[in-house]
């Protein structure tokens, strides 16, 4: 009571407090993304066209572009492949950590953890030193040890090349996992793994009957947010195949297996001879889209699971 | 309990050098003398370091460090600026509209910020500031998710009987903010000053889009571009990008708590 009254007579500044960051999110930020939309509508490029054209942009993504449903596709297939790992082997090695015989907790989060931390430009650069074809660490390991007597164009075949992928995304968030779950997992208190082990459970029983239920909140997060930014993914697999390495470079990877939507609307309007404006606006638009469709239905998902408990 | 004592250690141990062989092919890779890179295995240090030290040092390396880091100082200086002082608004005053706009924040954090991109290029361009680091800074004006995060922290963590008694010895409002309120801020701001330095030190997409001249690159475009700079000796490419990546991965280990609780916060209690 004391707190409003005390207030009165102050109004204006609370609106001149918030003023710089709406001012600012509507001319850098709501306007860009209304404009967006607009240019979206149009046939919008470098040499002048600005016609409207409707949804022209979007039926012939949508109807005609194997392009675009590429890159869609292995944003979801990239996704299959990674997410599950992670989830598992994040804690798997959480719990590792977190087991009382390692006393040294920090290092060990810390070494996962510095992957995570690395430019995701110079991820992408150091896959494409590891697998490059004739120069690459992998290839020359493997011939040394006389595993394979010719070596394998890895970056250079589809299915090879969205494995890499995966595995590179793998590696670059294994520490993020790693680090909400051992966070998630200090938070569970002492005291329902002491009874547990009194009442005569093995330490599978306590990890896939205590640990894994109390961790659900935080696996909601990291899968919904996963699935977000997965979606966007667009910097590693640009870098991978950007050619660093080898010299040559592939635009969307072999037959375009590693394409995905942000990167295809950066190529589509800033690169190359094309600067399709309009088009890489309806690629933006359509990637939200499906980015919103799946946030709900997470959301939804994560609400009904949360009300059945 | 002893020898799965040992065990959990090497084994954990084993995985933790597995992931980590990467970071120390890259070191290792740029102690070479190009010509001798692919004769075997480069699994031993060097002795060329110092030759491609000079090489690289030659280049434009530190000018792309320098550029990423005034950048990213500027960038985190908007960004944890407007976060406290609207965080600081939305947390402690009662004032109408105040769910609605709040609610509009919390909204906009569900966007993608690349949904915006090609406009927000061109914008830039309107207002003449592309091949400036304008545009790299000015995106860090509106962050929807420093508000929100200054938001929680103003409300729980300032009390409100030292904001009143500050207001009845006649601080002004903005004064209350700088003084009084800025300090119990501090953890919040370190936590949101990292995560942004980091974002901006690590992004990558807006300066390609925006900048074109080699003088204002910042580190992430400096590395792209070092396989081009330095076509025929390629353990300098590869020390370049050593230079221009570990320093950060080990400078950000040690503010890595604070990280790390900003991160997690939202998820785990605690």
């Amino acid at each position: 009571m004391s707190k409003t009254s005390a207030l009165k007579g102050k109004n204006k500044w609370p609106y001149l407090f918030i003023t710089p960051y709406f001012l600012s999110y509507g001319v850098l930020s709501l306007f860009p993304i209304l404009f967006t939309l607009y240019i979206s509508l149009t046939d919008w490029d470098l040499y002048g066209n600005r016609h409207f054209i409707g949804l022209d942009n979007f039926k012939q993504l949508f109807l005609h572009d194997s392009f675009f449903w590429k890159s869609m596709l292995n944003v979801f297939l990239f996704l299959a492949g990674y997410l599950p790992a992670l989830v598992l082997f994040g804690m798997l090695i959480a719990s590792l950590i977190e087991s009382r015989l390692i006393r040294r907790k920090t290092i060990f989060r810390l070494s996962f953890f510095s992957a995570y931390m690395t430019t995701p430009v110079a991820v992408g650069i150091i896959f494409s030193l590891l697998f490059d074809w004739q120069g690459g660490f992998i290839n020359n390991l493997l011939t040394e040890m006389g595993w394979i007597d010719s070596k394998i164009n890895w970056l250079g075949s589809p299915d090879s090349a969205r494995w890499i992928v995966i595995l590179m995304i793998f590696w670059k968030n294994l520490g993020y996992f790693v680090m909400f779950y051992t966070a998630g997992m200090a938070g569970i208190e002492a005291s329902i793994y002491e009874a547990a082990v009194i009442d005569g459970a093995s330490s599978k029983d306590v990890f896939f009957r205590i640990t894994m239920p109390l961790l659900k909140p935080i696996n909601m997060f990291l899968i919904i947010t996963s699935i977000i930014s997965g979606l966007q993914l667009v910097e590693e697999p640009m870098l991978l195949f950007s050619g660093w390495a080898s010299g040559s470079s592939m635009v969307g990877g072999p037959e375009g297996s590693a394409f995905t939507p942000i990167w295809y609307m950066f190529d589509a309007s800033f690169n190359g001879s094309a600067f399709k404006y309009g088009k890489g606006a309806a690629i933006a638009y359509s990637t939200f889209l499906f980015i919103a469709l799946f946030s709900v239905f997470g959301m939804k998902w994560m609400n009904r699971r949360g009300e059945e408990q | 309990m002893r020898a799965g004592k040992w065990l959990t250690v090497l084994s954990l141990s084993f995985i933790s050098l597995l992931f980590l062989f990467p970071f120390y092919l890259m070191i290792v890779m740029g102690t070479y003398y190009s010509e001798d890179l692919f004769k075997k295995l480069p699994l031993l240090p060097s002795g060329y370091f110092v030759e491609n030290m000079k090489t690289i040092l030659s280049a434009n390396i530190l000018h792309n460090y320098w550029n990423s880091f005034y950048v990213a100082v500027l960038f985190t200086f908007v960004t944890v600026g407007v976060a406290a002082i609207t965080g600081f608004a939305f947390g402690k005053y009662e004032f109408a509209g105040k769910k609605y706009l709040y609610g509009f924040i919390l909204l906009t954090m569900m966007i993608p910020g690349q949904l915006g991109l090609i406009a927000y290029v061109m914008e830039m361009k309107w207002f003449h500031l592309n091949n400036t680091h304008a545009p790299l800074i000015l995106a860090g004006l509106n962050n929807a998710f420093g508000v929100f995060f200054m938001t929680q922290f103003a409300r729980s963590s300032v009390p409100a009987e030292v904001v009143e008694s500050a207001r009845i010895d006649g601080c002004s409002e903005p004064g209350l903010f700088v003084r009084i309120v800025v300090p119990f801020l501090l953890p919040a701001i370190s936590t949101l000053g990292l995560i942004s330095f980091l974002g901006s030190w690590n992004n990558y997409l807006l300066p390609l889009v925006t900048i074109n001249k080699p003088d204002l690159y910042t580190m992430p475009l400096g590395i792209a571009n070092l396989s081009t700079v330095f076509r025929t000796d390629y353990s300098a490419s590869i020390l370049g990008l050593t230079l221009g990546t570990l320093p950060l991965i080990v400078l950000f280990l040690f503010g890595s708590k604070t990280l790390v609780q900003g991160l997690t916060g939202g998820a785990v209690k605690g």
